[in-house]
């Protein structure tokens, strides 16, 4: 075999053993290229022509659909947050207006402190905040 | 008998927050107005973290003190237990012993919110805003001391709420707050010439 060049020669058949599934699978963050799939599914075929059964793919766009990373909205240079959590915390904050009267540096410090703890709808900081007694 | 001049001293005024309320600077913040603006989804996030960005924006000389800083790391400590346990943080008991107990565990995962508001506080200061830490003087701290009994006696609030008191009318005309224990200056207002925001739903 030379380096570079992917063979499959038939496989011979092990004692006891019916199916094998193989599948390759990337150990980094899913990039969206369908490399690995490419060589999975090569190796599925070899396997298959070699006498191992292999069980159907799911369709691709459907895998892809799954570890599709939802869209991020950038408040400041280097704070960018996911739809969700930007509702959260800026909903209801002028940031037109604070855009437009503070600093880049002052907006920035500012909107990435406020609502930076996830609180929750019952929390009522009039009574909550205080030092507890003994 | 109270002299004339006692009697023509200003007093103190409390007032609920509206939108477009003009606010006196310098302008002391207690730790609910801090810490509401620092946890999102309460019912006063909005107001809480839209007032510190009209006074950051506005370029207003904010004050705050040790005991702001104090009740609000021991409200982020008890947000986070309840967090771990999922509790509902107005039905849980919350004291040092149960903080001792838990301690480990709560720096262990919420180190974060616990230091989060030192690092508001030292960012929003390095991008320029005009944050000092009161009292600021002996002589002021020694006038503040005095006061701290008086506000007990005669407005009926905690030491804590009373040091607030002390401090917000000794450096501050304006004085943000969230807490109900504040009211009472509506009804029996102290000498002074502070107005007490009270931010409310």
């Amino acid at each position: 075999m030379s380096i570079g060049t992917m063979t499959a020669g038939r496989l011979p058949k092990l004692r006891g053993v019916e199916d094998v599934h193989v599948e390759f699978r990337s150990d980094v963050e899913e990039t969206g290229a369908s490399l690995w799939d490419q060589v999975n599914e090569l190796l599925r075929t070899s396997l298959h022509r070699s006498g191992f059964p292999q069980p159907t793919p799911e369709p691709l766009q459907e895998r892809y659909e799954e570890v599709e990373r939802p869209s991020l909205i950038i408040v400041a240079p280097g704070i960018a947050l996911q739809a969700t959590e930007y509702e959260d915390r800026y909903g209801g904050i002028d940031l037109t207006y604070y855009r437009e009267h503070m600093s880049p540096e002052l907006f920035r410090a500012f909107v990435r402190r406020i609502g930076s703890i996830k609180g929750r709808p019952d929390l009522d900081v009039g009574e909550f905040v205080d030092t507890p007694q003994t | 008998m109270a002299s004339l001049w006692t009697l023509l001293r200003p007093r103190m005024q409390h007032v609920d927050w509206v939108q477009g309320l003009a606010i006196a600077e310098p302008v002391y913040l207690d730790a609910n107005i801090l810490v509401g603006s620092l946890i999102s989804n309460h019912p006063l996030y909005s107001k809480c973290a839209n007032l510190l960005g009209r006074l950051l924006a506005d370029k207003v000389e904010i004050m705050l003190s040790v005991v702001c800083v104090d009740e609000s790391i021991w409200a982020l400590a008890k947000l986070a237990y309840c967090e771990m346990h999922n509790y509902i943080p107005s039905k849980t008991l919350w004291n040092p012993s149960i903080y001792r107990r838990h301690r480990d565990a709560i720096l262990q995962s919420y180190e974060s919110w616990i230091s989060s508001v030192g690092k508001a506080v030292e960012d929003w200061t390095t991008a320029g805003a005009k944050i000092d830490v009161v009292p600021e003087t002996r002589q002021l701290f020694q006038d503040v001391l005095a006061l701290i009994p008086v506000y007990m006696k005669e407005v009926k609030l905690t030491p804590g709420d009373a040091v607030h008191l002390a401090i917000a009318g000794k450096h501050a005309r304006s004085f943000l707050t969230a807490d109900s224990d504040f009211d009472e200056v509506r009804q029996n207002p102290p000498q002074g010439d502070l107005v007490v925001i009270k931010v409310t739903a």
